[in-house]
């Protein structure tokens, strides 16, 4: 009888430590193959491998944030010096783009109020006036200058970030702006043969071709603003 | 002697199913399957940009306490708009501070013995973003699917001043300090 018990006692013990095994097959069907191997061999390696988790708050207190389940930050990426004195470079002339891209599209309506005034009073019955028109040549050159500086800033500020070509706000901004450019190289031919034609029956054709393509050209700058707030 | 062997034995016995069930669970995040969004308001519309966590780690202790880790590459964050994000990029200094990182803990979660199933818990943790770490702290809803999967999912906001992020102009209009972070993060149970 009494050899008989450590057996009995034994037998209970390995049947306790299959039950929760199989219970946990029974939640992890997937795992069947994995479970023929003998369970308490498996459970010990487990438990030797499994790093042992930080020292739990005691109650009342807030857990601790000391632990570390990730690589290394540094080892996970590394800061790039060289591109980020790109990244500011382009910072600074796309800053620049903008608040003079803003004057410049101001001049530019300035300059079409102006053209518009100076066309009525030439050819709409105003007397022929031709006080307005060196402010409106004043305006042309200063906005041409403000065009062409911010376009080159646009241009030319680095590209240190790859980006793969889509159809979002910016390539509109791009499409409207190359219009508005064949605009105002348009506008400068027209604006100096309408003036070179003064006196002439030509003259006002081209000033009102000069005046339609001024308009277009002003519609497309807004367009190319605007078309960044979305 | 064979007495002594068998008092050993029996306790290893009694002992090993104790191991057992007193294990962490430890998680990866599925990256494919989760995401990490944030919102950012202009007074002329409202910016949503994505990425897939680059690294994610969840730990789930016998008491209850849930660590989680979770990593994304601030370049990898995509507005649908490249020039929006490369701008975006630019604020954050991306070359300088190529990651932003969340660590944090809850407290409560048990393993349920049906699937799904949802709890609600609340996080408490650190997000590190561009070199500046603050404590954040959001309701998290974490639903087992299955005895091997985790879902989690929250939202909370940050300020981009608090993170000495310079904020980004529109028509000399800047977007609002608030950005709205809302993390989907699905977990597969490692050895599973």
């Amino acid at each position: 009888m009494s050899s008989r018990l450590p057996v009995a006692f034994l037998s209970l013990c390995l049947l306790s430590t299959a039950v929760p095994a199989r219970a946990q097959q029974a939640t992890n069907p997937d795992s069947g193959a994995a479970m023929d191997a003998p369970v308490a061999p498996r459970l010990l390696e487990a438990a030797a491998n499994e790093p042992v988790p930080p020292a739990q708050a005691p109650a009342g207190q807030e857990p601790s944030l000391d632990f570390d389940l990730l690589q290394p930050a540094e080892e996970a990426a590394q800061a790039d010096p060289e591109l980020d004195r790109r990244i500011k470079r382009r910072r600074t002339m796309l800053k620049l783009h903008q608040g003079l891209g803003l004057a410049m599209a101001g001049g530019l309506a300035t300059t079409t109020v102006l053209g518009q005034l100076q066309f009525s009073r030439s050819f709409r019955g105003g007397g022929d006036n031709r006080a307005l028109l060196a402010w409106h040549k004043g305006f042309v050159i200063g906005t041409s200058a403000l065009f062409a500086t911010v376009g080159a800033l646009g241009l030319l500020a680095p590209e240190p970030i790859e980006k793969k070509f889509q159809w979002d706000t910016v390539t509109f901004h791009k499409l409207f702006m190359g219009l508005a450019t064949a605009g105002m190289l348009t506008q400068a031919v027209l604006g100096i043969l309408a003036v070179h034609d003064y006196g002439k029956l030509s003259e006002v054709n081209l000033a009102t071709a000069h005046q339609v393509v001024g308009y277009m050209t002003l519609g497309a700058v807004v367009a190319g603003v605007v078309s960044l707030t979305f | 002697m064979n007495a002594r062997r068998f008092a050993l034995l029996a306790l290893l016995c009694v002992a090993l199913p104790c191991v057992a069930a007193a294990q962490a669970k430890s998680y990866s995040v599925n990256k494919e399957g989760s995401t990490l969004s944030y919102k950012l308001k202009h007074k002329l519309h409202e910016v949503v940009g994505t990425a897939h966590p680059s690294e994610g780690k969840a730990r789930l202790l016998p008491d209850g306490t849930l660590q989680v880790a979770v990593r994304a590459n601030v370049k990898d964050f995509d507005s649908g708009n490249s020039n929006r994000d490369a701008h975006m990029q630019e604020v954050t200094e991306a070359a300088k501070f190529p990651l932003v990182d969340f660590k944090g803990v809850a407290t409560g979660v048990k393993v349920p013995t049906t699937f799904p199933s949802t709890q609600q818990v609340t996080l408490k943790g650190q997000l590190s973003f561009h070199n500046v770490k603050q404590s954040v702290e959001f309701p998290l809803t974490v639903v087992f699917t299955s005895a091997k999967e985790v879902h989690t999912e929250g939202s909370f906001d940050i300020s981009l001043e608090g993170y000495q992020i310079e904020r980004p102009s529109l028509l000399m209009v800047k977007v609002d300090d608030k950005v709205v972070v809302e993390p989907k993060l699905t977990f597969v149970l490692e050895g599973a």
